[in-house]
């Protein structure tokens, strides 16, 4: 990928697109200047503009973040019920499956009864921590990139704050384990996974 | 009644300053060089895009893109021009230094 596009990305994610269009501009009119100029350049810009992105508004954005984490918990829920429906289904069939005559099948067919062992504690484990740390914030991430266009990095920022008190006094309810503070900043590199990925697919 | 404009920083009225002599060919690039050739000093891309950022809030610059060219990879440059606000915001910092160095005597005798 070429290095106006990278940082032409990397610049949109905390200010608009436009902006971050001419100010590539700019800095490739410069290019004469060298390689290491120009990403020095790109650097310092970033958290420039990071900085004065975070200061532009940041009661609205902990709000808005706060709100996020409700969104977050319905998402892992909605998302954990799903995947155990999934896996239990794939389990059950892969299980009866092998273990059952064709008759056995057809009879248990017509009772609608299956009878199968439960799903390992290490599948449901794996299916809960997947979910929660990975899958529901890099669909937040994704949002976020529809939401809060040019502001990604900036959300993800104060993220890290709020959803860290959030983890502390807001538990999850429901699934096997909780969101804990530490874990955050897991959960927040997958937000950013996620915007990313959306920006990405959009440019490309 | 117009509001009396925002004091500024110093570099705020530099940035200002050299839009006004650049007049239409004010954007990124030409405003670094003319502050660099005036002023003997290059201010880094962070400060000064994020200066111009502030000025446009302030109301004292607006912007405009204009057409975008091939030796900028296809993308427009953002041309900036101070407004009334802005012209009245520096004329009035530049008169409260030209009052503060008149009839000063500096330490040697010289006159400011």
């Amino acid at each position: 990928m070429r290095k106006d596009v990278v940082a032409e990305t990397l610049l949109s994610l905390v200010g608009s697109t436009a902006r971050s269009r001419s100010l590539v501009g700019d800095l490739m009119e410069e290019a004469r200047r060298g390689r290491l100029w120009f990403w020095q350049s790109v650097t310092r810009l970033w958290f420039a503009m990071l900085g004065r992105d975070l200061m532009r508004a940041p009661i609205a954005m902990a709000i808005y973040c706060a709100a996020g984490w409700f969104v977050y918990m319905l998402l892992s829920l909605a998302m954990a019920f799903g995947a155990y429906i999934v896996v239990t289904l794939a389990w059950g069939a892969a299980y009866v499956l092998a273990n059952h005559t064709g008759l056995e099948l057809l009879t248990d067919a017509l009772r609608i009864r299956f009878d199968w062992p439960p799903i390992p504690g290490a599948a449901t484990y794996a299916i809960e921590v997947a979910v929660l740390f990975a899958a529901a914030p890099f669909h937040i991430g994704r949002c976020s990139a529809f939401c809060w266009r040019g502001h990604e990095v900036s959300v993800a920022v104060v993220m890290l704050g709020i959803w860290s008190l959030m983890a502390a006094f807001v538990p999850l309810v429901g699934v096997g384990i909780t969101a804990r503070p530490a874990m955050v900043p897991v959960m927040v590199m997958f937000v950013l996974a996620g915007a990313l990925f959306e920006r990405f697919r959009t440019v490309t | 009644m117009a509001a009396t404009p925002p004091p500024l920083g110093e570099f705020e009225q530099v940035v200002l300053l050299a839009i006004l002599r650049l007049a239409d060919e004010a954007y990124g690039v030409t405003i670094r060089h003319e502050i660099a050739q005036c002023t003997d000093r290059e201010p880094a891309p962070g400060a000064l895009y994020t200066t111009l950022d502030r000025l446009e809030e302030k109301g004292l610059v607006t912007s405009t893109y204009g057409d975008p060219t091939p030796e900028r990879g296809g993308r427009a440059k953002r041309y900036f021009t101070v407004t009334a606000r802005g012209v009245h915001a520096v004329a009035r910092a530049q008169r409260a230094y030209q009052r503060l160095l008149k009839g000063l005597v500096l330490p040697g005798g010289a006159r400011a």
